[in-house]
């Protein structure tokens, strides 16, 4: 075999490269940084650093925040978790009062799942958080809520009438609330539509990491103080908190992963082009 | 009155009238009756909504019950379509049954929905390799364009990259907001007028699709 033809028959072996190895080593790559992490460094961009930075010198005691979430559970150990996560703990730690409703189905299981998961300190449930459970019809309830909260909401999530919950009393419609952030990945102008622009209350976004570039016009005209997108968001934001966390740990095998899909393009093509130019020269 | 004024106008004539209503009230201070009726309104849509839910389990049920009943059809389908209903039933008499924040309805979430659900995203990441490694390949212009595009945003994105080569990031957030807001902003505004555009249609009674399927 001349050293021409073994050079094609590389290449051509390269191209029909069985996929299963890449799926293992990619598998693999994910995997051990999460069991041995490596403490790769990360570094925080504005819109998350300008979103925690209005939580620490805008939010204080007693102020209340609504947290509407529209998730799913699909996307949520990587995508919702640990920005949700960071910022509510943030939050109880300012001592705001938190008021947590959403239009997706399983989002009052998944905002179980954050209470159990911070330090609420000496919160109380009912008096300084409560759950509000899932509302159907999207923006238009979002829209209701705004108007008149108790033509929409009626219990709690766990059945309790809100009349019963001290924290229920204080608001009637948007205007009582200081902040309102959305935890989506798909609706962006909602919160825009609905509290910023007629009632004028801060907003802001956690988002999954596709919802970047959709949100960054709104960023850029400062119609939202910031946003936390996906686990990077969560990271960065437990990296402003000081307070490593699941975003954290999870944020090598993310830059292991990112890296192999970079490694796989510039692979592929090399091998691409290698194999094209061969082919032409026959 | 003729059956087409009774199928196709009044509706469109409500529709029309409700479109005028709600979006004054969303710009003018409009009187508490006015403001209630909305509301009233408003309410309708959340319940309606919900009532969507029934209507795709009735539908899962109307596809897969015959499925089941199939006689000849392959084994495997209908034995995934009969698990199927199986679950759907089980979760939903735990849910009416226990109620949601229940024990028992929590670990039906948190032990199998949650890791599925999860499981079937996670999977997601083995077919991108598989894209990239098969497909990601700049064979013309329009193609290296995109794969030039889909590295910048891989890198961009990978937090090693940016806190090791910060002028990378800068990189990655100049495209994200210069030309990426630009486009972003053009696309809003352009549905923005589409959609001011479709609704002074349906006012003007010249947009029928909606409630009749004409043009």
């Amino acid at each position: 075999m001349t050293e021409k033809s073994e050079k094609q028959d590389l290449t051509t072996r390269l191209e029909r490269l069985d996929a299963r190895y890449v799926y293992l080593f990619f598998a693999a790559l994910l995997i051990i940084p999460i069991v041995v992490p490596f403490g790769l460094p990360i570094l925080v961009t504005s819109p998350t650093r300008d979103f925690y930075d209005y939580v620490e010198k805008n939010v204080g005691k007693g102020d209340r925040v609504l947290i509407w979430g529209t998730m799913t559970t699909g996307w949520w150990p990587t995508e919702y978790r640990p920005s949700i996560v960071a910022v509510s703990q943030h939050l109880f730690n300012r001592g705001a009062k938190l008021y947590y409703i959403s239009d997706g189905a399983e989002d009052p299981l998944l905002v179980d799942t954050v209470f159990g998961m911070i330090d609420k300190g000496p919160a109380k449930y009912g008096v300084d958080y409560v759950s509000l459970g899932y509302y159907a019809g999207g923006e238009v309830a979002l829209s209701a809520f705004a108007k008149d909260v108790y033509s929409l909401v009626k219990t709690d999530y766990y059945g309790t009438p809100v009349d019963q919950l001290p924290m229920m009393k204080e608001v009637k419609t948007a205007k009582d609330f200081k902040f309102v952030m959305h935890v989506t990945g798909s609706p962006a102008e909602w919160l825009l539509r609905q509290y910023k622009t007629p009632y004028g209350i801060d907003c802001g976004w956690v988002g999954s990491s596709g919802m970047v570039g959709i949100y960054m016009p709104y960023y850029a005209s400062r119609q939202v103080v910031g946003f936390v997108c996906g686990l990077r968001g969560g990271a960065e934001y437990e990296t402003l908190m000081k307070r490593p966390g699941i975003g954290l740990a999870s944020t090598d095998a993310m830059s292991a992963g990112h890296l192999y899909f970079a490694l796989i393009m510039i692979f592929a093509n090399i091998v691409y082009y290698i194999g094209r130019k061969e082919r032409k020269k026959q | 009155m003729s059956s087409y004024t009774l199928r196709n106008q009044i509706p469109l004539a409500i529709a029309s009238l409700i479109l005028v209503i709600v979006f004054a009230e969303y710009f003018l201070a409009m009187p508490k009756a006015v403001s209630d009726f909305i509301s009233g309104l408003q309410k309708w849509t959340v319940i309606l909504s919900a009532f969507a839910m029934v209507l795709s389990l009735l539908s899962v049920t109307r596809i897969h019950v015959p499925r089941v009943m199939k006689t000849g059809a392959n084994m495997s389908d209908r034995a995934l379509s009969a698990w199927l209903l199986v679950i759907m039933v089980i979760t939903i008499l735990v849910g009416i049954g226990f109620d949601t924040p229940s024990a028992q309805y929590q670990f039906i979430f948190r032990n199998l929905f949650s890791p599925l659900s999860s499981g079937v995203w996670a999977i997601m990441a083995f077919y991108y390799c598989g894209a990239i490694l098969r497909s990601f390949r700049a064979r013309s212009l329009e193609a290296t364009v995109l794969v030039v595009a889909g590295f910048l945003v891989v890198t961009r994105n990978t937090p090693v990259i940016s806190a090791i080569i910060p002028w990378w990031e800068s990189l990655g957030t100049w495209i994200m907001n210069v030309p990426g807001v630009s486009g972003m902003r053009g696309l809003v505004i352009g549905v923005g007028v589409g959609v001011v555009a479709m609704g002074i249609r349906m006012l003007l009674q010249m947009e029928r699709r909606p409630i009749t399927g004409e043009a």
